[in-house]
């Protein structure tokens, strides 16, 4: 064998042990802090009476800015759970983005719906608008019918009508707890310098949902769903509480985020040209208050829960995993100058490098990893015994953060009433990786190929709707 | 060169892969531990849960139907402290407050005196080292004993711990108990980083007996622009028709941005014509939050005269400010003007049709 193909291969071996181990490591270090956290949360919450918000006279009025894109499906039970939250004052600004089915007709009719005029308070560039109505039964609703421009589009559309100190992006296909938007102001109330408050997104596939609202939470029937829900617990309850903790939080999701309105006008809106705008946003806020020196928060709460209805197949999760990816790199590449750049605190020291290198390039390193691996188990380069151990330690390090991540789920929440699915959920943290891990790491791959032939767009998510509860 | 053949030799001859195949050996034992030990915490706070979830329903069932005999006045309150075991106190100090917070007037009465017993241990807390636990312990006694530990709770205004600080004052700004407000607005400073709307809310529960501390506080120079802001914005909102003046009087000498924002707000809500000057005085200002408030106060205290600045204003550069000026012109009637606008083709004609719509709706 050539001594470069050996040296080659050796590298590549070593690059995937680094890489493993120090992802694990921040995954453990950040479940460690996130189990802290949600320890003392859970205290706190047991003092937390959302009802005295309700009564507080100064409690800030919220617009929820609802993009639409082909969402007929579920748009108008979404449109009721919005309607029926515990908050004193705000009012629901859908953005219909030229949908090609019927989600503008569906809401119209649904909702009474009638012409009317409302003018734009920032000037924000968006496709142009085609009308804008408001609901006769619900004074508090409004539809804007505009050009298609994406998603983006849409939400800076939004923003230009918002005339509230706090906004709420959401997904149309998302439901609310009832007071996930009592829960998610606190942030702002507590500390005048939060900018932003994220929320936690949970799964509704297979829940049974009443009126817009989630009554019975219970595992998907569905085996693709079901690991994205372990997934999401990682994702929420250890990652982003464990980022938030740290004052590093780089994403606030796009379903499920409240930001306060000068803020996000300061930074001109979303960007159009990038499928992940609202991780973008989210380091664009952190550039903006840094660059400048304003003291800001970007904060998590992990109580104010919107549910969405995720993937159910192969397919459509794999171009899910895809464009996750391309915008992921899409945000690295655009906010590059920021990586190891001490300017920018925390954000560029370690978060950035964090996401830059363990989450944007790990996909590569990991498949490189199990090609490069394969070949030197064929080839004698790596003894059988040194495989073995390594295979069994990835095993048992994602055994271990999954099962720590249903743990906190247990400490704080337990939004997963049947003992049965918590044992699923530990079944789960030990199937998914054979195979499901894997394969995760092939469709991110795949992303950073589709972003390398310069693929854009969303591609196709087909919804199913809501699991309405049979009258009894 | 040395240095290069012997980490060549040391990757080659495999003393690196033993090196770190007893690494990874020892984590995976460890890993592997872990697995276990998280699963069986996760298993056990699962059936703890649902044993605590038994308990605390079984006292309920016990406690429930006895404290409702004794609010209706049918027995004693002896009745329940039979019932409550030493081990049982805490759960018993947190079923009452429970209840305490959807009773009003005389039952809340009854759920002190059925309290009073076991707050003892309760004050013991606030000598806790643990901060959450000192917030909990001064918001039971907020709720259940504020007449007895009002010293304790005043003192916990200085907790180093802010959320402790502010479970006090939250708690010492009570409807019944007026009197305990003036440590609280003296306090006010301390929660800062507090968003102001949740401060002026905390004033305005207690009602207006606290009005004449708030006037005195307002007029008060020593005290923080920010606070008395505060307090100005607690004033309008508690209709304060007397504190016009006085924010007539901060406004003549403007010093800081946010209260003469607040002082403004005030006006628009309780002011007279007689104040009209000071705020025409205003509705030039350079500052865009000043701009905004003046034209707003100006729309709801002006007359005729008014209408050509509020026409002008509706051409602001800032839309707050032209909407502020469209809805003001539509109070001073001038509904013909604002119409015109709306049928126009002018800059803001969108902006005068939605006010019209609104003064519809």
């Amino acid at each position: 064998m050539p001594w470069y193909i050996w040296y080659f291969l050796q590298t590549i071996n070593i690059l995937t042990l680094l890489y493993f181990v120090l992802l694990n490591f921040i995954y453990l270090f950040t479940s460690l802090i996130a189990f802290r956290f949600l320890r003392k949360y859970n205290w706190q919450l047991k003092s937390v009476h959302t009802e005295d918000l309700l009564s507080m006279v100064g409690v800030p009025p919220i617009s929820l800015i609802v993009p639409s894109y082909n969402e007929e499906a579920t748009c108008v039970q979404s449109i009721k759970s919005f309607l029926n939250l515990k908050y004193p004052e705000y009012e629901i600004l859908v953005v219909n983005d030229g949908s090609k089915d019927s989600t503008r007709e569906k809401l119209i009719e649904s909702y009474d719906m009638r012409l009317s005029s409302r003018a734009p308070i920032a000037s924000m560039k968006t496709k142009s608008i085609r009308g804008i109505y408001q609901s006769k039964r619900h004074p508090n609703l409004w539809l804007i019918d505009k050009e298609n421009g994406g998603k983006a589009d849409a939400q800076n559309a939004g923003i230009s009508f918002c005339r509230t100190p706090l906004l709420c992006i959401l997904d149309a296909d998302s439901l609310l707890d009832k007071d996930a938007l009592l829960r998610l102001v606190r942030p702002f109330l507590s500390d005048k310098n939060t900018i932003a408050a994220g929320g936690t997104i949970r799964i509704v596939n297979d829940c049974t949902v009443n009126a817009g609202v989630v009554t019975e939470v219970q595992l998907p029937k569905n085996v693709w769903a079901r690991f994205q829900v372990l997934e999401y617990l990682r994702a929420f309850l250890s990652g982003r509480v464990g980022w938030s903790v740290l004052k590093s939080m780089l994403i606030i999701s796009g379903a499920f985020g409240l930001f306060k309105r000068s803020s996000i006008v300061d930074i001109e809106g979303f960007y159009t040209n990038t499928i992940g705008e609202d991780m973008e946003a989210t380091v664009r806020l952190h550039r903006h208050f840094r660059e400048r020196k304003i003291p800001y928060s970007i904060a998590f709460v992990p109580d104010a829960v919107a549910w969405t209805e995720c993937p159910e197949t192969v397919k459509i999760l794999g171009n899910q995993r895809d464009r996750w990816q391309r915008g992921l790199m899409e945000t690295m590449f655009r906010h590059i100058f920021m990586l190891f750049n001490p300017r920018f605190g925390r954000i560029g020291l370690i978060a950035f490098p964090y996401f830059f290198f363990l989450e944007m390039l790990g996909p590569i390193i990991e498949i490189l990893g199990y090609i490069a691996f394969f070949i030197s188990l064929y080839l004698g380069i790596v003894n059988t015994p040194f495989a073995i151990a390594f295979l069994l330690a990835a095993f048992v390090f994602g055994v271990a953060l999954s099962i720590t991540a249903v743990g906190l789920e247990e400490v704080c929440f337990r939004r997963y009433p049947k003992t049965s699915d918590l044992f699923h959920l530990f079944y789960l943290a030990i199937v998914e990786n054979f195979g499901y891990r894997q394969l995760n790491a092939f469709w991110r791959m795949r992303g950073v190929f589709s972003k390398l032939r310069g693929k854009k767009g969303w591609g196709k998510m087909t919804r199913k709707g809501f699991a309405t509860e049979k009258p009894k | 060169m040395n240095i290069i053949y012997y980490l060549r030799d040391w990757i080659v001859y495999a003393e690196l892969w033993n090196a770190t195949l007893v690494l990874l050996a020892l984590s995976i034992l460890i890993f592997f531990l872990l697995s276990l030990l998280l699963a069986g915490y996760t298993i056990l706070l699962r059936f703890i849960h649902i044993k605590q979830k038994r308990r605390w329903e079984a006292l309920e069932s016990r406690w429930e139907q006895s404290l409702l005999e004794i609010l209706s006045g049918g027995a004693p309150v002896d009745n329940l402290h039979h019932l409550v075991h030493k081990n049982e106190r805490l759960y018993f100090v947190d079923f009452l407050q429970r209840f305490a917070q959807l009773l009003k007037g005389t039952d809340i009465d009854t759920l002190k005196s059925l309290a009073r017993p076991y707050l003892e241990g309760i004050q013991r807390r606030l000598e806790s080292k643990d901060a959450e636990r000192r917030a909990r312990a001064v918001q039971t006694l907020g709720i259940l004993g504020l007449e007895i530990y009002a010293d304790d709770i005043i003192r916990a205004l200085d907790d180093p711990s802010p959320l402790v600080a502010l479970v006090a004052a939250r708690s010492l700004a009570n409807r019944n108990h007026p009197q305990f407000i003036k440590p609280v607005i003296a306090k006010l400073h301390r929660f800062e980083n507090w968003s102001p709307n949740y401060l002026i809310s905390m004033l305005v529960s207690v009602g207006p007996d606290i009005i004449p501390d708030l006037r005195t506080s307002l007029t008060d120079s020593n005290i923080f622009p920010d606070v008395r802001a505060i307090i100005c914005d607690a004033l309008r909102e508690l209709n304060d028709l007397g504190s016009a003046d006085l924010a007539n009087s901060i406004l003549q000498n403007p010093v800081h941005r946010e209260l003469s924002a607040a002082c403004l707000r005030l006006l628009a809500r309780s002011g007279r014509p007689s104040h009209l000057e000071t705020i025409r005085t205003l509705i030039h200002s350079q500052d865009d939050v000043i701009r905004i408030q003046a034209i707003k106060a100006l729309g709801q205290l002006g007359d005729v005269e008014d209408r050509k600045s509020l026409k002008e204003a509706i051409l602001d550069s800032s839309p707050w400010v032209a909407l502020q000026a469209a809805r003001g012109l539509l109070e001073t009637g001038g509904l013909s003007d604002l119409k015109a606008i709306a049928d126009s083709d002018r800059e803001r004609s969108v902006l005068a049709r939605q006010v019209l719509a609104e003064e519809t709706q």
